[in-house]
């Protein structure tokens, strides 16, 4: 594991402090210091108190926010001004909008119990008392009829703080416990099954997560390093916006990487914004197909003789028969055996078999994989788009078949074939809570745990930490989450198993403003944005530095809207367990309380009292290499699969297909073949003759900040669409388009570019569900997860359909 | 075709001040070339109303089109640097004669000479009023409107639309038929013609010079199929009203006049329309 | 006097708009003004062959632009009013909203689609290079938004070492205004009077 470097090179101090008067800043307006790096800010005259906080929404990016106000209220927002301009959070145009989120008319303001039926949107004013009672009352029944199997705390990101999440699971743990999230939104294939390549075991050895610098090598590698950077479905410019982000990270690997003679290579459907002005980077392919690339890739490898024999050998299970596992020896099982046509389909998996499915040309594979093949050190990276597909399970591997047939892991300017790294520590923990309930629900599943929960098994539902769920979820608790229906999929079911109250009885629900999943809550609760409370998180999962920013209020907030500790707080107290709850502290106590916890462990922190007036600290963390340890000594440092070694055919997958229970003709894979998956590569019809997929999009993070209008304007939701699928559909720039699935049916204005490869149409999620869902259920607002089917993937059982869907365009 | 909507208040008081200031050259034509007695002369002073209000509800109609009319006065500042402020100098001082000219005609205080020589004052501002109304517009980062063919289609909406509206004025005052008696007749035909082919040259030279241009957001091709029935009607208003002119030399009645006032203001600001669809940056400007 | 100038790394830009909202906050402006824009310029066509394989020669690259505070104004030079003025210490173009009758000039003259007129507050409305925090030695908020470095701010004999006078599509020739924006260029950018490609994103952009 890479050391962090802790050094204090980049312990900045500002002028600004919490509540510091203009008085105090004015003098730092040097004159004749125009622009130089690190003059401090000086404000202007009009506001009379500068705040830090944060964006804490899903991006991973916790870009900070330097909020200016006067009388209370904000006037604008600056962002990361501070020290070196190359290592500043710099917020994204999302961030810089948020002063329009605190004051937009649409904020909930009481909490609101629903009149209406589910889904309608009909709510009417109540007190918070009455409100923590209904809440009590739906508890206590649930817990006693039910119990804590069928409580869950639904996936939602909306909010990442150190008392952003936490309190509702604290609380509910405290009441008896609730089923746990198994693997997210975001990464759910690639997280279920990519322990059964690098390591699922930690008594064994390395494990794998999507999350740290262990099994993935950090962009600053690449920088150093890397002579090719080749992405899969990877991109920093719509992902990971923000100025400490990875998109800035990127943009140093190109400059460093071509200056060196290198080259990059994007390889997506979409010519997507990191390869903006450099679209010769750009490598078309049909969404989906990954994997049949890859094998291609992998095939000119060993027709080549640049395969590194003596590493995959080594460290490698199942590559070729040599290292096959007893189960499946002598059955032409490995992925060599796929690949040069010996294995189960008897294909070769020439470039001219891959062409026709990844709709590259033949010679441009054959291009790319003779500059993997002289790269001396190839940095291959995927994005989580690949891996959100029905094949995603088996895609996400491919990918890192690429590096792992050269021998290219573990080495300078090498990445596993994963993500880019992510920071290795947290220098501040979150709210503690101790769940009583093992039991783990893969978070997709949540709608079928409503209908059929009582069903539900490990074997067939992967489930995990019990055999079995017991009970239907018949409560739901959603904190600044839209995962209910908007970011699920599938809306159109999703909506009727929610609004039948005999299924899930009761919803809660805590937003800020009325989104889709809202609308079903039993009782909605208006909550106090971080801006408007102290604040405290760390660096976000996605930028490449350790820090903590503390903050705020910047503004009271509006009408009722509270703090969810305090709530909580006053839930437990109504069970009799405030004391228990709040162990004696208050929201800004438990603060207080985490950060000197963590400063006890990184004493070069700044004091509390620092803290509080320079808002942030940062430190850079030093280059990584995935799986170095590894690499150099696999014996002393071996992973976590049970052979130890990168496991290419998996055993226990191949056992896990046998013993787990499938509703159709869903399998799991052993080796990372390229198959088509559900609604994916051929599954057109006459009907649906298009493939479509979504894409994160920049006016939104998911759908948090979908309702502000000049991010809307300024971004507008397009579905985009290639000129030769357009013209013979009669579509132009601009005009209004229906696109149909076997799902639903949304409207949407067109995008007609040549960004986007032709047969396959791209739409922006996370745009907001508006639909009469008693009449025609079109959904006006665009959303992508109108069109998805509900079908989990066969292992992980998580969201494939995001990114596997067949549609119809028409002009509406 | 928005582009051009949005203009309306512009487009009204362009086609309005250009029929109504070239009303008072027709009429002070006829007055050099027409033997008129004191009865009609006095009665053609009042009706000389007419398109002094043309004129000055084309001058309320571009207070509508700027943001804060309260400002208007600031306008001078530009004068010589400005092209708008050196029009509005132009129609400004034409409307300062143009009042002196209706009240002293309106008082009965005409005589032959103040008569002669203010409507050839005003003749001669209409024709520079003209002129700067075309040349408002001409900025060398719009093409389409940096040429001479706006000016062309000002000057000559002036003649043709000025033509028909002064022999209304005529007519109305009974006097039409004594002013085609004389040699006016050919005058008045002349005016037409020349305002006519004006018109339509210019607008024809620039809907085909706008053809050919393009920028990164706009086609010139695609401005004109926007505006092409707008451009349509133009001409073959214009022609009409021109036909009209042709007409009411012929029989003295307000009728012909009439049509040809009308075909002429419909022509006038269907070209109008045309002129601002068809605005073309060198850059992005839209 | 100092002239001064932004400089663009089109390079670098991802076209992720930071700097207009960025730019909207600062200014307090709603979803029917933006002072800084980004324009999408887009080209290229594909090449289908008979087993579905394709080529393309798609381009894309972003222009982040507000006002250039031009040396030859085009804006300064057809506003009747003079409201539109250059400032005789910083070169930075502004609207004097007391003089300024909202007569739309300026808008039409300027290739940059810089100024506009909101009606809501009777006059043009545009970019002064936040004057306000220049003069306290600021940056223009812009540039400090941007994640990705590719904006600067500083005298025109700095900028200008940053770049060529902006000369690539979808801009016009500078010979018109002298614009006070010097541009990195990026391997897809077209010349000024390239007509390979479009903007693409107009309604983002009015």
């Amino acid at each position: 594991m890479t050391k962090t470097s802790m050094s204090r090179r980049t312990f900045m101090k500002t002028t600004g402090a919490l509540g510091a008067v203009a008085a105090v800043c004015g003098g730092a307006s040097a004159s004749g210091q125009l622009f130089g790096e690190a003059v401090p800010q000086a404000f202007a005259e009009e506001t009379d108190t500068i705040a830090w906080s944060q964006c804490n929404v899903n991006c991973g990016g916790n870009c900070i926010f330097q909020w200016h106000s006067r009388d209370g209220k904000v006037l604008y927002m600056e962002t990361d001004n501070i020290g070196d301009s190359d290592f500043q959070a710099r917020a994204c145009l999302r961030g810089r909008s948020m002063r329009k989120w605190l004051n937009h008319p649409d904020r909930l303001l009481y909490p609101m119990k629903r009149v209406g039926k589910r889904g309608e949107g009909k709510f009417e004013r109540i007190s918070w008392d009455e409100a923590i009672q209904i809440i009590h009352d739906n508890l206590e029944r649930i817990y006693d009829e039910y119990g804590p199997n069928s409580v869950f705390v639904n996936y939602a990101t909306g909010m990442y703080s150190s008392l952003g999440r936490n309190p509702s699971r604290r609380l509910l743990s405290l009441l008896g416990g609730f089923v746990n999230q198994g693997a997210d939104y975001s990464t759910h294939m690639l997280q279920m099954i990519m322990p059964y390549m690098y390591g699922f075991d930690k008594d064994k050895g390395n494990v794998f997560s999507p999350y740290d610098n262990v099994n993935a090598s950090s962009f600053s590698e690449a920088e150093a390093h890397s002579d090719l950077v080749v992405m899969f479905g990877n991109s920093p410019a719509d992902t990971r916006m923000g100025g400490a982000n990875a998109v800035w990270d990127f943009a140093r690997v190109r400059e460093a990487v071509t200056k060196r003679g290198g080259k990059i290579v994007n390889i997506d459907y979409r010519l997507n914004e990191t390869s903006s002005g450099h679209s010769d980077e750009w490598l078309p392919i049909r969404t989906g197909t990954d994997a049949a690339l890859c094998a291609a890739l992998v095939h000119e490898f060993i027709k080549d003789g640049k395969t590194d024999e003596a590493f995959l050998a080594k460290y490698c299970v199942g590559w070729d028969e040599t290292t096959m596992p007893d189960s499946a020896k002598g059955k032409h099982l490995s992925y060599k055996d796929y690949v040069m046509g010996e294995g189960y389909d008897n294909v070769e998996k020439t470039p001219e078999w891959a062409a026709e499915i990844t709709q590259i040309p033949a010679d441009k594979i054959r291009e790319l994989a003779k500059d993997l093949e002289n790269a001396k050190a190839p940095f291959v990276v995927q994005g989580w788009g690949p891996q959100r597909h029905t094949n995603g399970e088996e895609t996400t591997r491919a990918i890192c078949m690429v590096p792992i047939a050269l021998g290219k892991i573990g080495l300078p300017g090498t990445n596993t074939g994963q993500r880019e790294a992510e920071p290795p520590t947290y220098l501040v923990g979150s709210l503690p809570y101790k769940n009583p309930v093992k039991t783990t629900l893969p978070v997709y599943q949540f709608i079928n745990a409503i209908d059929h929960g009582h069903k539900m098994t490990a074997k067939n539902s992967g489930l995990t930490e019990a055999e079995e769920l017991g009970t239907d979820i018949k409560c739901l608790w959603n904190y600044a989450g839209n995962c209910l229906t908007n970011q699920h999929g599938d809306i159109n079911y999703t909506h009727e198993v929610l609004a039948d109250e005999s299924k899930c009885e009761f919803i809660l629900v805590w937003d800020t403003v009325m989104t889709d999943s809202a609308k079903y809550a039993d009782i909605l609760l208006p909550d106090a944005m971080r801006s408007e409370q102290l604040n405290m998180q760390t660096q976000g999962y996605s930028e490449y530095y350790t820090g903590v920013t503390v903050g705020g209020p910047a503004q009271e907030a509006p009408g009722e809207c509270r703090s969810s500790y305090d709530v909580c707080a006053d839930i437990a107290d109504s069970f009799g367990l405030r004391d228990k709850f709040t162990e004696g502290r208050t929201h800004d106590e438990w603060i207080k309380y985490l950060y000197e916890q963590g400063r006890a462990k990184a004493p070069e922190m700044p004091t509390w009292d620092e803290i509080l007036k320079q808002g942030v600290y940062k430190v850079e963390c030093e280059p990584a290499i995935g799986l170095e340890d590894f690499r150099k000594d696999p014996i002393a440092n071996p992973l976590g699969t049970p052979s130890g070694k990168i496991e290419i055919y998996s055993e226990t997958l191949a056992k896990l297909n046998d013993e787990w229970e499938f509703e159709n003709e869903d399998r799991i894979h052993p080796i990372p073949d390229f198959h088509p998956g559900f609604q994916g590569y051929g599954e057109v019809t006459d009907e649906y003759p298009l493939y479509c997929s979504g894409f994160h999009y920049k006016s939104r993070t998911h759908s948090s900040y979908g309702f502000i209008e000049e991010l809307e304007q300024a971004a507008r939701q397009q579905v985009w669409i290639n000129p030769i699928d357009a013209e013979p559909r009669g579509i132009a720039s601009g005009d209004t388009v229906s696109v149909k699935s076997p799902a639903g049916e949304i409207r949407i204005e067109a995008r007609v570019t040549t960004r986007i490869i032709p047969g396959t149409i791209g739409i922006p999620q996370g745009a907001w569900h508006k639909a009469d869902m008693n009449g025609d259920k079109i959904d006006h607002g665009g959303c992508v997860n109108t069109l998805t089917k509900y079908r989990p993937t066969p292992l992980a059982k998580g969201n494939g359909p995001a990114h596997s869907i067949i549609a119809q365009v028409a002009k509406a | 075709m928005t582009a051009a909507l949005n203009e309306l208040p512009l487009a009204l008081f362009t086609t309005l001040a250009s029929i109504g200031a070239g009303a008072f050259i027709a009429l002070a034509c006829a007055f050099f070339t027409s033997k008129l007695n004191e009865e009609q002369l006095a009665r053609t002073d009042k009706m000389a109303l007419i398109p002094a209000i043309v004129v000055i509800v084309g001058f309320i109609a571009a207070f509508f089109h700027l943001a804060n009319p309260a400002g208007a006065f600031g306008v001078f500042a530009g004068i010589g640097r400005s092209p708008m402020s050196n029009e509005i100098l132009g129609g400004v001082l034409f409307a300062i004669v143009m009042v002196v000219y209706v009240i002293m005609g309106l008082a009965g205080k005409h005589t032959e000479g103040s008569r002669k020589v203010l409507s050839a004052v005003l003749a001669v501002l209409a024709v520079v009023f003209a002129i700067l109304m075309g040349l408002a517009y001409s900025i060398d980062t719009i093409p389409t409107w940096n040429s001479p063919w706006p000016i062309a289609q000002v000057i000559g909406f002036a003649l043709i639309g000025g033509t028909a509206l002064g022999m209304l004025v005529l007519a109305l005052s009974g006097a039409l038929q004594d002013a085609l008696e004389g040699s006016f007749k050919g005058v008045a035909i002349a005016l037409a013609a020349l305002g006519c082919a004006l018109a339509v040259i210019g607008l024809a030279f620039m809907a085909s010079s706008a053809g050919a241009l393009a920028n990164a957001v706009v086609t010139g091709s695609a401005l004109l199929g926007g505006i092409m029935v707008c451009l349509i009607v133009s001409i073959v208003c214009l022609v009409l009203a021109f036909g009209s002119v042709l007409m009411a030399t012929r029989n003295a009645s307000a009728t012909w006049p009439a049509i040809a006032t009308i075909l002429a203001l419909a022509g006038i600001l269907a070209g109008r329309f045309v002129f601002y669809a068809l605005q073309i940056s060198v850059g992005i400007s839209f | 006097m100092t002239q001064y100038a932004f400089a663009f790394d089109s390079s670098r830009c991802t076209g992720c708009k930071t700097c207009e909202l960025a730019c909207k906050d600062y200014k307090n402006l709603d979803a029917t003004v933006a002072y800084r824009k980004v324009y999408d310029y887009e080209g290229g066509s594909w090449d289908v062959a008979s087993d579905g394989t394709c080529k393309t020669t798609a381009f894309v690259y972003h222009v982040s632009m507000s006002c250039n505070h031009c040396d030859n104004p085009a804006c300064v030079r057809v506003c009747p009013t003079g409201a539109m003025h250059k400032d005789a210490d910083t070169g930075l173009v502004s609207v004097d909203a007391d003089k300024c009758i909202g007569c739309g000039y300026c808008h039409m003259a300027c290739p940059y689609n810089a100024p506009k007129v909101d009606r809501v507050v009777g006059h043009s409305v545009k970019c002064d290079g936040c004057a306000d925090r220049v003069a306290k030695g600021l940056e223009p908020i812009c540039v400090g938004a941007c994640p990705l470095r590719a904006l600067s701010f500083g005298t025109v004999e700095e900028m200008s070492a940053l770049g060529e006078r902006a000369a690539i599509s979808p801009l016009p020739e500078p010979s018109y205004t002298n614009p006070n924006l010097y541009i990195l260029s990026n391997p897809d950018a077209k010349p000024a009077d390239s007509d390979a490609g479009t903007v693409a994103n107009p309604l983002e952009v009015m």
